[in-house]
């Protein structure tokens, strides 16, 4: 059990790390697709088209695919003034009980989340674009990281719960 | 169900889960889903996939990572040093010396980051060591660089802004142009106190030679013009009405890589590095807008803004003081929540309101950030003062009430532009394109 448990939080640590660095990336490409879509636009009187809506589609997959990293990182703020006034003791239930209210969240997001991508297949959903691009394509890049964030709440509140019983 | 119990409801369970430390984003989530099951009810929580996937795929905000990006890779390649070395020795020479330098420096990278920790931040780590040495006051060292960091969300590009522009359907670069003119006359406030200061308490600051040399002179040109060339980059770029602030932001980005190309200080590491960080600020901030987007839904579908307004409206007070209430209520906020937090989360009600009151949405988003920048210097949260006692090691009150002169000159700052909002709209009015 023990093991498992180590294993677990581990392997969610190392999947938000490259769930991350994708994110990352996803910035950079982000960068040149539209400073491609302007130079297109300016020197040769061409656009691409394509610029505003990958932009769109990168970016929600910056902000899901790195809210697990985020996270990990202990990157999402919160107000901690009132909580570090409390006793120790106090603290440590406080945090294992909104790390639980933050998983029951994650799990609506998710579950919410994955309805959508399966309405805009099973509707074939398409972008008002040039490409006509089927929506579920880029949400499942949303889908994949609500599922990481999920998973990395799950360890963050395994992580409570062991800082509790020490 | 009546607007007065919604909000009831939703603002009490709100502040219950931020009290106790509950993440800002998952606290406002969890009290959309709590309105999503049991006040709307029905198929309303299936509406919740949508409303994730339209609030972050939205071509304004890609301008939000972009410039924190340009931000990241100009903080990693040593620019703000550089700015501030160039700057120092001849700015230093007015009365005042160092402080007014902190006040230009700030200034300055106000333009090329989107962020007022980082401008508080950068600038700090660079002057306060060399002043400290020098023997100037530390109350007035840390109090110019708080009130210089403000000027990070007020003078573009600001990312406050570009929030505020998503959420208020306002355009983003005409909220740009509007926040130039209160920048500088901020500043320029600023300055005037530090001189007037100086002149009644000369103690406060050490003498500083009054004649630079032709190497200081040249120092100055070698080390500000990247940056000044940057700032017409991606600021003119959208007054021109070349690019839009998206686009702007883009070319910014790639502009800081290619100055760090320049300067041969640019790493696969650096950008590496600044990539991940841009994704934990990204990321935070645009989950706070999920979250709140999901109350947003709730609320406008009970029809509490609009309630909201046709109540205010009714009660039959002017402009003015329903102006003198919102200030308020944004400088308690202030005490509790950081900029961008207060701002995702009470636009959706207010909007309405200062509309049908007839503000100016681009004069009211400016007005906004100057609040926000307030309470980024007000204890117990106000950031820009951790961001520098953690710096500075000053004491925490000495720090407060260093800041104090700054934020009343804020205050100030308001009355000004609601005497004459000219002040603000004037800029975007000429804007090309």
């Amino acid at each position: 059990m023990r093991r498992t448990v180590r294993v677990f939080l581990t392997q969610s640590d190392r999947i938000s790390g490259h769930s991350g660095f994708i994110a990352a990336m996803a910035v950079v490409v982000m960068m040149l697709v539209i400073v491609v879509e302007v130079v297109m636009r300016t020197f040769f009187n061409a656009s691409t088209l394509v610029g505003v809506e990958v932009g769109e589609y990168l970016l929600a997959a910056v902000v899901f695919l790195g809210a697990s990293y985020t996270l990990r990182e202990k990157g999402h703020i919160k107000i901690d003034f009132v909580l570090k006034r409390f006793p120790k003791r106090r603290q440590k239930v406080l945090n294992l009980a909104t790390m639980g209210l933050t998983l029951i969240v994650s799990i609506l997001l998710a579950r919410y989340g994955w309805h959508l991508i399966i309405q805009s297949y099973t509707l074939k959903t398409e972008a008002w674009s040039v490409m006509h691009t089927p929506l579920f394509i880029p949400q499942i890049l949303m889908g994949i990281g609500v599922i990481s964030l999920l998973m990395q709440v799950g360890a963050e509140f395994l992580r409570q719960l062991c800082n509790i019983q020490q | 169900m009546s607007a007065t119990f919604v909000i009831v409801i939703l603002t009490s369970l709100l502040i219950v889960l931020l009290v106790v430390g509950q993440h800002i984003s998952f606290a406002l989530a969890a009290v959309g889903f709590v309105g999503l099951f049991f006040l709307l009810g029905g198929s309303a929580p299936l509406s919740s996939g949508l409303i994730m996937w339209h609030t972050v795929a939205h071509f304004v905000l890609v301008a939000v990572p972009l410039f924190i990006l340009m931000g990241e890779i100009l903080l990693r390649i040593g620019l703000a040093e550089r700015l501030y070395a160039g700057l120092g020795p001849v700015l230093g020479r007015l009365p005042g010396g160092l402080l007014i330098s902190n006040i230009g420096s700030c200034a300055i990278f106000a333009a090329i980051s989107g962020s007022s920790l980082a401008t508080a931040a950068t600038i700090g780590t660079a002057a306060i060591p060399t002043m400290e040495e020098r023997g100037y006051d530390r109350g007035m060292i840390v109090g110019s660089l708080a009130g210089g960091g403000t000027l990070g969300i007020l003078i573009p590009p600001s990312i406050i802004m570009i929030i505020y522009g998503a959420l208020a359907k306002e355009s983003v670069g005409r909220l740009f142009m509007g926040g130039v003119i209160p920048g500088l006359i901020s500043a320029g406030f600023f300055i005037l106190y530090i001189i007037i200061r100086v002149r009644l308490q000369p103690h406060l600051v050490p003498r500083e030679k009054t004649t630079f040399t032709t190497v200081e002179l040249r120092r100055l040109f070698v080390d500000t013009l990247p940056v000044l060339a940057l700032v017409f980059l991606v600021l003119g770029s959208i007054y021109l009405g070349v690019a839009t602030p998206t686009e702007a932001a883009a070319w910014g980005a790639t502009g800081a890589i290619c100055l760090g190309l320049g300067y041969r200080k640019l790493t696969w590491r650096m950008v590496k590095e600044g990539a991940l960080s841009t994704v934990q600020t990204t990321s935070m901030i645009l989950l706070i807008m999920v979250g709140a987007s999901l109350i947003s839904y709730v609320l406008a579908n009970l029809a509490v803004p609009r309630q909201l307004a046709v109540a205010v409206l009714s009660l039959g007070i002017g402009k003015l003081w329903v102006l003198t209430l919102l200030c308020l209520l944004y400088l308690v906020l202030g005490c509790f929540l950081d900029g961008a937090s207060i701002m995702i989360l009470t636009l959706p009600i207010i909007m309405p309101l200062t509309r049908s009151l007839g503000f100016d949405g681009v004069w009211f988003g400016v007005v906004l950030t100057i609040l926000l920048e307030i309470a980024l210097l007000t204890p117990p949260v106000g950031m820009n003062l951790y961001v520098l006692q953690k710096i500075s090691k000053a004491d925490f009150p000495q720090l407060v009430r260093a800041t104090i002169p700054y934020w009343v000159m804020d205050l100030g700052v308001i009355a000004l532009l609601t005497a004459c909002p000219a002040l603000v709209l004037w800029l975007p009015g000429k804007m090309i394109g």
